[in-house]
């Protein structure tokens, strides 16, 4: 449904995305993780049509975004900042979102509200970020779209906000069937919510899959050897980084397999023990690793 | 049209403001006219044709229709200034650009409803002001009129101006002012800074006036010469109708040995207001060719740099540096007693150095490198 293929973005002469292939299914929450600065902002704002990729193409439903009246009406944006007009009151942006998009229920609105109870008669300006961020999501659920676009949605939220926000996202997500693509930096809560994932590194895809194969990839491993550590272990393939307390060693590996944890045993290992690693870890490791490599 | 609704809606909460300006602009000077035009009426009542008389020193009844709209041209110019900074307020915020961006709405949408909002906001206020004029004439003409079917003065005729002078000089105002307000808003898709854009915006409209007249100073022109002839077009032409209505009617009337109807359309400005009609409207339409070529081209992520058009940036480095250099001899031309050439090409060249510095400087605002501005 939603295809992003070979897509590249400069900014002053700097590669912020480079050749990124994203393929999203309809009805899922497919999140887009990486460190600050690794272009997710820029990527999710291609994908709303707010930016214009260098090259590659962005599709929804065969569809390029782009000036794309007709792909807009069914997109949703919730941008990670405040995006309306100061000095709007809600009920005047309610207007705003009725003339704009057809599809836009005021009813839905209305009954959002009963969960996370704005004024409407209060100005925009005056919402602190976590209601502003309540109402943009409250407004782009009212339109009804089949793809909603959400960069860092809970940033700034406390946590009772956050739970309040994705506890909602799932609850509309699971009655409307709508595709959501999510840019956050709580892992945790991603790791909660996604069905797949993509993690950006330097503007570039470094891992592509739903998080379950994710963390079945990417793991810790206790070694411990009978004798001496061999000593290109650090080249092996796939290998992100080696510690050790005393004779036990951690080994942590985007390449996990059976094959793995042999190659270990003939190295000298007597002790092989997978530890499975959460999303916040996994994409840790890796980024050190790619740092590293940098 | 209904889809557009919302961004009507939005474009007209600025919109409504200016247009009451406007308003109150367009009330203040109906009822001047009509104050000085009833004052006249009471002086030649009490004082009789000596009052309306230009040799003692009277008014002509059409000079206040004149002068008027000088006020009304400078006045709506700065109304629609300050429409188009008010306008371009959202689209010029970052997060709330990016918004309007991701909105079911095209760039050129956007842009022709923020155009159709201000030009009918003023419209409507110019009808207003259009109809109290003619309205005016009217009442004014009926009562001169009927004293000239009695009174064959020269001085009671000469009171009465055709109403296709009143009608011409409205248009010209009219066109006038819009074609300003398209040439600035042209300049907000060209400068990503509001108040800049208006700035180089008046910078660029005067130069050709400032450059034609430099260069006259520099060939010490006179009167004969073709670019003596060029310059004095320019400053009429592009110098508002104010010059030409207050300056030649206001002394060449008062000049004038014999006043009659054919004197004062000789000196009337109608001959050259045709020409002006035409070059405003000329104006209008580039900037609105150009407006529509280029909101299609703005990128929201090149709002960082101050001139985000690479041909543009190479423009206006070259067209400050061509106005330094010349600005800096007409100093020296001004304020020294005996002219040496030399010195003068030599500020010449000094002042465009110094300007092209500046203006490097100025084009490469909010870019990582300043070699990328290039000439």
């Amino acid at each position: 449904m939603i295809k992003i293929e070979h897509v590249s973005k400069s900014f002053d002469g700097h590669k912020v995305l480079d050749d990124v292939s994203i393929y999203v299914k309809p009805g899922t929450i497919y999140g887009i993780i990486g460190e600050n600065g690794v272009g997710k902002s820029t990527l999710i704002q291609c994908l709303a049509g707010v930016y214009e990729q260098d090259t590659g193409r962005i599709e929804i439903d065969g569809k390029s975004i782009y000036e794309n009246n007709e792909v807009k009406l069914s997109v949703g944006y919730v941008a990670d900042r405040n995006q309306f007009f100061k000095g709007y009151r809600i009920e005047q942006m309610i207007d705003f979102f009725k003339l704009t998009y057809p599809s836009f229920s005021e009813e839905r609105f209305k009954k959002y509200n009963e969960t996370f109870k704005l004024n409407l008669k209060s100005k925009v300006k005056n919402l602190s970020k976590g209601m502003q961020m309540r109402l943009s999501l409250m407004l782009n659920m009212a339109i009804m779209p089949k793809v909603l676009i959400l960069d860092e949605p809970t940033s700034g939220l406390d946590a009772l906000a956050k739970k309040q926000v994705l506890d909602f996202l799932i609850e509309q997500v699971d009655e409307t069937g709508m595709t959501v693509v999510i840019s956050s930096h709580h892992l945790s809560e991603l790791e909660r919510i996604c069905d797949e994932i993509t993690m950006l590194s330097r503007g570039k895809v470094v891992y592509q899959s739903s998080v379950e194969t994710l963390k079945n990839k990417v793991r810790k491993l206790q070694v411990v050897f009978n004798n001496e550590v061999p000593v290109d272990l650090k080249k092996w393939e796939g290998i992100l980084s080696i510690d050790h307390i005393g004779s036990v060693y951690y080994i942590v590996t985007n390449e996990y397999s059976e094959a793995l944890e042999e190659k270990l045993k003939e190295a000298g290992a007597f002790l092989v023990e997978a530890i499975g690693l959460n999303l916040e870890e996994v994409f840790v490791y890796t980024a050190i690793a790619e740092q590293v490599q940098a | 049209m209904k889809r557009l609704k919302a961004l009507i809606k939005m474009e007209l909460r600025p919109a409504l403001l200016i247009g009451a300006y406007f308003l109150l602009v367009d009330l203040w000077i109906l009822l001047s006219i009509q104050g000085r035009i009833q004052n006249a009426w009471r002086g030649f009542l009490t004082n009789g044709i000596k009052s309306i008389s230009l040799y003692d020193g009277g008014i002509r009844v059409a000079d206040i229709f004149v002068e008027n709209m000088i006020y009304i041209m400078l006045l709506s110019i700065i109304g629609m200034i300050a429409l188009v900074y008010s306008s371009f307020k959202n689209d010029k915020s970052i997060e709330i650009g990016r918004f309007l961006k991701s909105l079911p709405y095209t760039m050129r949408e956007r842009c022709l409803t923020k155009m159709g909002v201000g030009i009918g906001t003023f419209t409507v206020t110019y009808i207003f002001y259009a109809v109290g004029m003619l309205a005016l004439h009217m009442s004014y003409l009926n009562k001169f009129s009927e004293v000239y079917e009695v009174t064959v003065f020269s001085e009671v005729y000469h009171q009465i101006f055709d109403r296709g002078e009143l009608i011409q000089g409205l248009i010209l105002v009219y066109i006038g002012c819009i074609a300003i307000y398209l040439f600035c808003m042209m300049f907000q898709y060209l400068v990503s800074n509001r108040l800049g854009g208006i700035i180089v915006a008046a910078l660029v409209y005067i130069s050709p006036l400032f450059i034609i007249n430099s260069i006259c100073g520099y060939m010490n022109a006179r009167y004969e010469n073709i670019i003596y002839k060029l310059a004095e077009w320019v400053n009429e032409l592009m110098i508002i109708p104010a010059y030409l209505s207050w300056g030649e009617v206001g002394i060449n009337v008062n000049t004038a040995t014999t006043i009659s109807r054919d004197t004062i359309e000789q000196y009337a400005y109608i001959n050259l207001m045709g020409y002006k009609i035409i070059f405003y409207g000329i104006i209008a339409l580039l900037s609105l060719m150009f407006i529509l070529k280029l909101c299609v081209v703005e990128r929201i992520e090149k709002s960082d740099y101050f001139i985000p058009s690479k041909c543009f940036r190479r423009i206006f480095v070259c067209g400050v540096t061509v106005c330094g250099g010349l600005l800096l001899g007409d100093i020296y031309f001004i304020y020294s007693n005996e002219t040496n050439m030399w010195i003068a090409y030599g500020l010449l060249i000094l002042g465009g150095l110094i300007s092209f510095l500046i203006a490097k400087k100025i084009a490469s605002i909010g870019m990582k490198k300043e070699k990328e501005v290039r000439i």
